[in-house]
């Protein structure tokens, strides 16, 4: 079952056969904050551990799905991850192919997927995103348009390419997106 | 007369196990730190129980407990070292100080310490404490220590059907290694009790009361 997100994109829940798609990004020069496990380490997975990722029962909580142009190719995931029940947070992310995807209405529409679901069906109160500092600045960007607020940054959390990379850590209340939703100007999912 | 301290800070081993469950019976132990009902008390239970006498030597470990211990004082608190990277060389960090200790100076030099561990032993280059925002004592003496506040989530932790800030500090090698020097210049001829009690009376420029 696919959902429009916005005029050219729909989103589906991913499955095993995205595991092709998706360890591109794990194999990826660029550095994506999504890939970056609880201890902020950049995960090096396999096909196979995808493909069982994606076949497990959970499947991240139900909450991986991937976006698709009109022609059906995959372009992207988004999901949820790490909901707490101690304070109803959960964490939003976005993996999409060039730092300048992230401008583009499709993007929009699944994050606004994205927080319709923790907002609307999970009731969370309030949902995190994280961006590294100079490397996903289009990301970063699109949470800002959003609404979503800088927590602030976390300096040197992350090695790898043979440097440091700062963190920087947003939050949307649920109220900030439930009023955003009812008086623009962000789209609604769906 | 200069003040020395006898703190200093082992492994946890079985024989703490009593000390330790006792620790987590306090409601003061879930109130500033493991209070969240995603993981149950026999969860968090389990996990520092699985840690107790593992060999920290032969492995590289996710996290380390270590207790505060002083041969005049007795066992004071536990710190607990956890998500330890040895890829990025950082790990969050956990204090707890028996209520009957809880003073100023034992909290700071317990922190002081196991800072030193985390630097010079484990040769880390961060370490982040996740702190609650109406746990003043303890942001302030990873302040003193040269920690940056460096995320702040307003309303996001409840605690008594409230919902209170949290802040996130991150404390690089080189923060504290200027701290060290800096202090260690103050401290010429002075006592550290005297060290930290002066340090602790200095204004907290954040604090509107001062």
């Amino acid at each position: 079952m696919t959902l429009q997100v916005s005029p050219d994109a729909s989103v589906r829940a991913a499955d095993p056969d995205d595991a092709g798609r998706l360890i591109f990004y794990y194999r990826s020069s660029r550095m994506y904050s999504a890939l970056l496990d609880q201890r902020r380490e950049p995960v090096m997975a396999t096909r196979d551990e995808l493909a069982e990722m994606l076949a497990g029962k959970d499947r991240l909580g139900g909450q991986l799905f991937a976006l698709m142009d009109c022609s059906g190719s995959v372009i992207g995931f988004g999901g949820l991850r790490g909901a707490s029940l101690e304070n109803l947070t959960g964490e939003v992310f976005l993996l999409l192919r060039d730092d300048s995807d992230y401008a583009a209405s499709s993007a929009r529409g699944m994050l606004a997927f994205l927080l319709d679901r923790a907002f609307g069906r999970m009731h969370l109160n309030k949902v995190l995103a994280v961006g590294l500092v100079e490397e996903e600045e289009g990301w970063r960007t699109l949470l800002r348009e959003t609404g979503f607020h800088s927590c602030g940054v976390q300096r040197q959390i992350v090695y790898a390419r043979g440097r440091w990379f700062d963190l920087e850590t947003f939050t949307l209340k649920q109220e900030t997106w439930l009023n955003a939703v009812q008086h623009g100007p962000l789209p609604a999912a769906g | 007369m200069p003040y020395s301290t006898d703190l200093y800070l082992r492994r946890a081993e079985r024989d703490d196990l009593e000390q330790v469950i006792a620790w987590m019976s306090e409601p003061d132990f879930t109130h500033f730190l493991y209070g969240d009902p995603a993981q149950s008390p026999r969860q968090v239970r389990e996990k520092i129980i699985s840690m107790l006498g593992r060999q920290a030597g032969a492995i590289m470990p996710p996290a380390i407990y270590l207790i505060i211990d002083s041969p005049s004082l007795g066992t004071i608190g536990m710190i607990s070292l956890q998500q330890i990277s040895w890829r990025n060389r950082s790990c969050a960090i956990d204090v707890y100080v028996d209520r009957k200790h809880r003073d100023h100076w034992i909290t700071a030099a317990a922190v002081f310490r196991a800072l030193e561990y985390c630097f010079d032993e484990l040769n880390l280059h961060r370490v982040s404490a996740f702190i609650y925002a109406f746990n003043r004592a303890s942001w302030r003496v990873f302040e003193l220590a040269g920690a940056r506040r460096e995320l702040v989530f307003e309303a996001h932790v409840p605690r008594e059907g409230k919902l209170e800030d949290a802040y996130g500090y991150g404390l690089l090698r080189e923060d504290f290694d200027r701290v060290r020097q800096e202090r260690s210049r103050f401290a010429e001829g002075m006592s550290l009790r005297g060290m930290i009690e002066k340090l602790l009376a200095e204004p907290d420029p954040g604090d509107p009361a001062q």
